[in-house]
């Protein structure tokens, strides 16, 4: 228990009460607080403003975020530092106009104290940038294009608790070289992301491998990957790096199975390529395919496996990593306001607050990188193999403290 | 190099006789009723989601075949009866705004049914199986859409060349006012007719479903594919539309391997060449 505020209020009043008052008072604000009364500098709860797709093209890993918020607040009884917590959730359907209008709602309207969440990293550059002139904390479960968190653009009041896609793909860079493919050929969707990871993948993996092959990027949203896989297939790499995420994914590792490539050339790639709800959809076409992501299901640690097991009590299906990433920015934002004493008047106190945590998350220990406001945390190499009788992703090897440059 | 000639033909084929099956439809279409059809492409996409709903729903794949086919053909003589028919003396230009507005139409209603998000229809079971020819592996169902557009091509052609309905619809295409002499039906032959080329964009919907995905945006795509394939295979000839289809398939599959960026440029140049090679030849026979 903290000292109450009204101490230092009582003090600083400008008609100073006798000492009587002062102590009738503080020893009423005493029975107050143990009663589980909010102290009298800040009445009312907390709130918290979530934005995620709730609706359009990435809803199914919006509810996931959004679950993995409430498991969170729920497992701390909607309190933070004794305050109970109000969580706001707002659709911000996957786009910038949307988002920015219902981040407007929140702290405008609802007047929130901390805004957390949005995934798409279109709306990611919108809010960051409004975060910027309302002065508002953000945390972000998502929203992983590089150029939104870099050294030059930081904001005090926009951090990142999820991942950089240079963090997701240049361990498995330098991981890859490590097991001495010669005959390397890259892969993925023709847009911002996927030649984003492919290049992180890359710069990593030149250092100590000779030079990438061949590289084969389908424009995004293809449906169609048989006369890409037959001209892999004809290549005939040694390895296969692929950076396809979400349907893509699906069809992508689906399609390079039922075109007998999966038992012939090994897939590797970016953990969204064989993620939990991937695995659900493609079955044994994700088998053995190494990736490489800052959560695994089969992490074997306490914390991962109270998580895990509460989420499927709680929501009857496997989590994924955006469920972690919605459950790990809730700490953070929870942690944080927890170090203050529940106090959230100052945007600016919130924001070095959050700069000092050092949390232990089911993801691992995390902490913020004080030059771009991105988390520092661990990346799994993973494996698709069985765990308890199902495919699941387990951890092959850690790359602990992996900052992004931020350059 | 071998394999990988034969697997891009296997997978040219497959898409080929998607558009082949498209293509028979808008021809029959055209040749018979004088109707440019814009919304041909629709049927195709309405097949296609409600095929994948019933498959989603019943688990059959069979059954949601014969439903998405069943849906298009009796959209297609819904659309003709209400709309279409009253449109055949019109000028083309009528006829192209009224149909490209139906296909906008379509698919608006299409995104507030099925939603706007890119719909992948997965194969189970046995259609799921690859095979090995040589020392490749094939995935199977796109063999299933190859075998089942040569086998359509052959029924057509049948139904067409040697059956009495066949006939009447020959007839028809040569001298419609003889044939309602002759004291037979010919709007119900239309309205017929434009049904069954609906059925068949619809069925090529539903079966290709798996290898296209279904999303806002396909109905428009295939249908300039189709286009495509009739001016380059010319009207009236089954056989024609077939090569022209197989000609098209080949260059985009090929294409998207060695000049990725230039696929479409590829099919549209491939489309001119052939109307100049053609229009040559023409001036060439008037010469004579």
């Amino acid at each position: 228990m903290s000292k109450p505020k009204a101490l230092v209020y009582a003090s600083s009043h400008p008609a100073a009460p006798s000492r009587r008052q002062f102590l009738l008072q503080s020893g009423a604000l005493g029975i107050g607080s143990a009663m589980g009364l909010p102290a009298l500098a800040q009445a009312g709860p907390i709130k918290i403003g979530v934005l995620a797709p709730m609706s359009g093209v990435f809803s199914s890993l919006g509810l996931h975020k959004t679950n993995g918020i409430k498991l969170y607040f729920d497992g701390a009884g909607m309190k933070i530092a004794n305050r109970p917590v109000q969580v706001i959730i707002e659709d911000d359907e996957g786009k910038p106009q949307e988002g920015l209008r219902k981040a407007r709602k929140l702290v405008e309207s609802d007047n929130v104290d901390v805004l957390l969440g949005v995934l798409s990293s279109a709306v990611g550059y919108a809010i960051k940038d409004y975060v910027g002139r309302a002065k508002k904390v953000w945390v972000t479960t998502g929203a992983a294009a590089d150029g939104i968190f870099k050294k030059k653009n930081r904001s005090p009041y926009a951090f990142r608790a999820s991942l950089s896609v240079w963090q997701g793909n240049q361990p498995m860079g330098t991981w890859l070289a490590g097991q001495k493919y010669k005959r390397v050929l890259v892969t993925g969707p023709d847009y911002s992301m996927g030649r984003e990871a492919i290049d992180a993948f890359r710069t990593a993996f030149e250092v100590d491998g000779p030079k990438i092959e061949a590289s084969i990027f389908p424009p995004l949203g293809t449906t169609d990957f048989g006369p890409y896989l037959a001209d892999i297939k004809r290549l005939e790499p040694d390895v296969v790096y692929a950076s396809f995420a979400g349907s893509d994914a699906v069809r992508f590792v689906q399609q390079y199975a039922s075109y007998g490539l999966a038992g012939k050339i090994p897939l590797t790639g970016y953990g969204y390529l064989v993620e939990e709800d991937v695995i659900a959809a493609v079955g044994d076409a994700a088998k053995s395919v190494r990736n490489g992501l800052n959560w695994a299901y089969g992490l074997d640690t306490p914390q991962n496996k109270e998580f895990i097991d509460r989420y499927r009590k709680t929501y009857s299906t496997v989590p994924t990593v955006d469920a972690v990433a919605g459950f790990v920015g809730a700490q953070v934002v929870a942690k944080a306001i927890e170090a203050l004493g529940g106090d959230v008047k100052s945007q600016e106190v919130l924001s070095d607050a959050i700069l000092a945590l050092k949390l232990d998350t089911p993801r691992g220990p995390i902490s913020f990188d004080p030059e771009t406001n991105n988390v520092i945390q661990t990346i799994y190499v993973r494996d698709v193999g069985d765990i308890g009788g199902a495919l699941h992703n387990r951890v092959l090897e850690s790359y602990p403290n992996v900052r992004d440059p931020g350059t | 190099m071998v394999s990988f000639i034969l697997i891009q033909l296997l997978n040219a084929m497959a898409y080929s006789m998607l558009l082949f099956v498209l293509a028979l439809g808008l021809s029959l279409t055209f040749g018979l009723l004088r109707f440019v059809n814009l919304a041909h492409g629709s049927f195709f996409l309405v097949g296609g989601y409600v095929g994948a709903s019933v498959i989603l729903a019943t688990h059959s794949f069979v059954l949601g075949v014969l439903t998405g086919a069943a849906a298009g053909g009796l959209i297609g003589i819904a659309l003709e009866l209400a709309v279409l028919r009253h449109f055949y003396r019109r000028s083309e230009l009528d006829q192209v705004i009224l149909s490209f507005g139906c296909a906008l139409v379509f698919g608006d209603l299409a995104k507030i049914l099925w939603g706007k998000d890119v719909r992948t229809l997965p194969v189970s079971g046995m259609l799921a199986e690859s095979v090995s020819i040589g020392d490749i592996q094939f995935p199977l169902y796109r063999l299933l859409i190859a075998l089942a557009g040569i086998g359509l091509l052959i029924l057509v052609w049948m139904v067409v060349e040697r059956t009495r309905i066949g006939s009447l619809v020959r007839a028809s295409v040569d001298d419609r006012t003889m044939v309602g002499g002759l004291g037979f039906d010919v709007r119900l032959l239309y309205t017929g007719v434009f049904g069954f080329g609906a059925l068949l964009a619809a069925l090529a919907g539903v079966i290709g479903a798996p290898v296209t995905g279904l999303y806002p945006g396909l109905d428009l795509e295939i249908l300039i594919t189709t286009l495509v394939v009739i001016v380059v295979g010319g009207l009236g000839s089954l056989f024609r539309a077939f090569w022209a289809a197989i000609l098209i398939g080949v260059c985009e599959t090929f294409g998207k391997t060695f000049l990725p960026q230039m696929v479409s440029f590829l099919t549209f140049a491939l489309m001119a060449a052939v109307l100049v090679w053609r229009s040559i030849g023409r001036f060439e026979e008037e010469i004579e």
